[in-house]
């Protein structure tokens, strides 16, 4: 059992570690290349005259390439002795071997002129864990960076990433929405609304549509019931404005109408895309299906687009 | 004449009883015990509403009763008048000779009736739609149709529509429904609203819960209980309490008819009606001839529609009928006299029934001076209730 507030504690006394010089030196060519990646039309980083107008005793480097400079390129091997490379090797070993960044904040003290020779060095910083978050169980690890040029500080770094296990995520929170309990009388309804269907049950013996949902038809007592497709219009036979008070996922005041819908079973749904001011009854809606997420789509109405 | 009621009790009704529901039922029972006189050991029958909290097992293990019938009605509201009819027929078969019913409830402190999570389900911790009823079920849930009042303002608007009004009509209508209801609680020194009326302005500066419904058309949240005592035509003639007699009673249902439906017809539909012409016809009397209507007012909206059901009014002008004389002293058939859920109590309809009894005895704060039968109906339930 690795004990992680252990080896960081013995990693953060480590201190700021050695610095580690950039490959190049600060030059025009590294410079022309990212300020085309990055879209960065300032004339002061390409063109030395706008450069002194601006100020500058010649061209200057980006700020925001700070990092640039130290990078270890394509082939690049963190050094042995990196602070934030030893504490990802304590969480891999430990399981957390996932690693997302989520912070990084720079500042610059000053720009940095061609020809300069950078060095970094790197400390660490809190280690905070473990935390139950949305991609799994992990440990926040925060590094501090600072860049030299010569022993003057040039710029700084707070760098924070998330060290997480695999295959702990808790599922994203559903949707703030009451859940329909599904039984047998009404799983196809709610397949059917999966489905980008709106199936309204039918009596297979006399044809009489029925919502919501029985295993027995009202008008002539069949018990094999089917459904149709309702072609998802219908017009508002009664509706309400809530306004107080607060329901879990909704936006007050918001509307819910009984619609009749053309087959003419009757349906309640959320009256979206509409002023409740406007609502009457009699007003012609149309289906809106809604997916809530995986396992659930509702039936919405909207006011239909012929009468818009 | 086979059944009367002889006893009513209630205990005070507040927002805060800081005692327990079984504590209440007892209080309330035994009241109605005291009004006439029955020793509490004489008691072989009672009839709860499902609802409550406080069960059978609970009452006779408080009064020591040995019961020979005991029974339950559903649907929350609907079992004001429905208590009665179970009583009155348990009676009348000779189950039982005196029964006893009840309605306890903690109704701000404990259940809030109005409040979603009481009809939502539990799943993993969390709430979700279950049952295909509206509000809250499966089908009406995930929209945020949750709670009664939402309901009541649909039936509201598609009553507005029907009787082909505009909303401002509807809105002073409602509005004076509830303001006369507020008025009658001014006489009932029981009644929650005592000493703070209300007016029109008052009433539309109410916010707007669930429109065209205000706060002031929604019922009371209360703590009380409730309880009468109905008695076989012997035991009503020996005690000293004037019998009122269960003239007739009806405990409907069909279709969609359960408390709170949104599906179906409108509670002043042509089936609402023919329940309640023929319970008319077994009680031998006209709408017109009651003395006044207890009607179950879970929003104010319930009266304009019971109105119409139950045939003081025809179909799509009780609004009209309500805004020419109100529903107080000036109404043809004054409605709720003690202020009703609005402005006395909401105790499911029990504090009506105790009402419709004290109409009858002639000792309400409201008392309507000509005789006649009282109506207490909620949806496709009702009983007449006669001198």
């Amino acid at each position: 059992m690795i004990d992680i507030l252990a080896e960081a504690a013995r990693i953060t006394a480590l201190g700021e570690c050695a610095r580690r010089p950039a490959r190049d030196a600060v030059n025009l060519p590294m410079i022309n290349n990212w300020v085309e990646a990055i879209g960065d039309t300032n004339a002061v980083y390409v063109d030395e005259a706008a450069a002194r107008v601006a100020g500058h005793p010649g061209l200057v480097a980006p700020p925001a390439m700070i990092q640039v400079w130290t990078m270890g390129g394509l082939h690049g091997q963190r050094a042995s002795g990196d602070p934030l490379g030893q504490m990802i090797g304590v969480l891999d070993e430990a399981g957390f071997t996932s690693v997302v960044a989520t912070n990084c904040e720079q500042t610059y003290h000053r720009y940095l002129g061609h020809g300069e020779q950078v060095t970094v060095s790197t400390r660490l910083g809190e280690v905070v864990g473990p935390k139950t978050t949305s991609l799994g169980e992990g440990w926040f690890v925060t590094t501090h960076n600072v860049w030299y040029a010569g022993d003057e500080p040039v710029a700084q770094m707070l760098f924070r990433v998330l060290k997480f296990r695999p295959g702990t995520a808790i599922p994203a929170p559903a949707a703030d929405v009451l859940r329909p309990v599904i039984s047998h009388d009404t799983a196809f309804f709610w397949a059917g609304t999966a489905a980008g269907e709106l199936r309204i049950q039918q009596c297979t013996a006399c044809g009489s549509l029925r919502h919501p949902p029985g295993p027995m038809c009202p008008s002539c007592g069949a018990d094999k019931p089917d459904y149709v497709l309702a072609i998802g219009r219908g017009q508002v036979f009664s509706y309400v404005v809530h306004h107080h008070p607060a329901v879990p996922g909704k936006t007050l005041p918001f509307v819910v109408a009984l619609v009749e819908l053309n087959e003419g079973v009757r349906m309640i749904g959320e009256l979206i895309d509409v002023d409740p001011a406007s609502v009457q009854i009699g007003m012609p809606v149309e289906l809106a299906l809604t997916r809530i997420d995986d396992e659930l789509t509702l039936p919405f109405w909207r006011p239909s687009r012929a009468a818009r | 004449m086979s059944a009367a009621v002889i006893g009513i009790g209630q205990t005070a009704y507040s927002r805060a009883s800081r005692r327990s529901e079984w504590s209440l039922a007892v209080e309330a029972i035994e009241r109605a015990l005291a009004d006439c006189g029955v020793a509490p050991g004489d008691v072989d029958g009672l009839v709860r509403y499902s609802y409550d909290a406080v069960d059978e097992a609970m009452l006779v293990r408080s009064f020591g009763w040995r019961l020979r019938y005991y029974s339950q009605t559903g649907y929350g509201g609907l079992g004001a008048p429905a208590v009665l009819a179970q009583a009155s027929a348990a009676v009348a078969s000779g189950q039982a000779r005196i029964v006893v019913c009840y309605r306890s409830l903690n109704g701000y402190s404990t259940t809030r009736y109005g409040r979603a999570e009481r009809s939502l389900g539990c799943a993993g911790g969390e709430f979700v739609a279950r049952g295909d009823r509206a509000p809250s079920g499966a089908f009406a849930g995930p929209y945020g149709l949750l709670s009664p009042g939402q309901v009541m303002a649909m039936w509201a608007r598609r009553y507005q529509w029907e009787a082909g009004i505009a909303e401002q009509d509807l809105v002073r209508a409602l509005s004076r429904v509830a303001i006369d209801q507020r008025a009658q609680a001014q006489r009932n020194p029981a009644a929650v609203m005592h000493g703070r009326p209300l007016n029109e302005d008052a009433y539309l500066a109410g916010r707007v819960i669930a429109s065209p419904l205000r706060v002031f058309d929604l019922a009371l949240e209360t703590d009380g209980a409730a309880a009468v005592v109905v008695a076989a035509p012997d035991v009503a003639r020996a005690v000293a309490t004037p019998p009122v007699w269960i003239t007739a009673a009806v405990v409907g249902m069909f279709a969609y008819a359960e408390s709170i439906s949104v599906y179906g017809e409108l509670r002043n539909g042509p089936t609402y009606r023919e329940i309640a012409e023929r319970l008319f016809a077994e009680a031998s009397v006209r709408p017109a001839d009651l003395r006044a209507a207890m009607i179950y007012d879970a929003t104010s909206v319930s009266v304009l529609l019971g109105m119409e059901a139950y045939g003081l009014a025809a179909p799509g002008t009780a609004w009209r009928a309500v805004l020419d004389h109100g529903i107080g002293d000036t109404a043809p058939v004054p409605v709720n006299t003690s202020g009703g859920h609005l402005s006395e109590a909401y105790v499911h309809g029990m504090n009506l029934v105790v009402e419709a009894v004290r109409q009858c005895r002639g000792s309400s704060s409201a008392q309507v001076e000509r005789s006649g039968p009282v109506l207490v109906s909620s949806g496709p339930s009702a009983v007449v209730l006669s001198p």
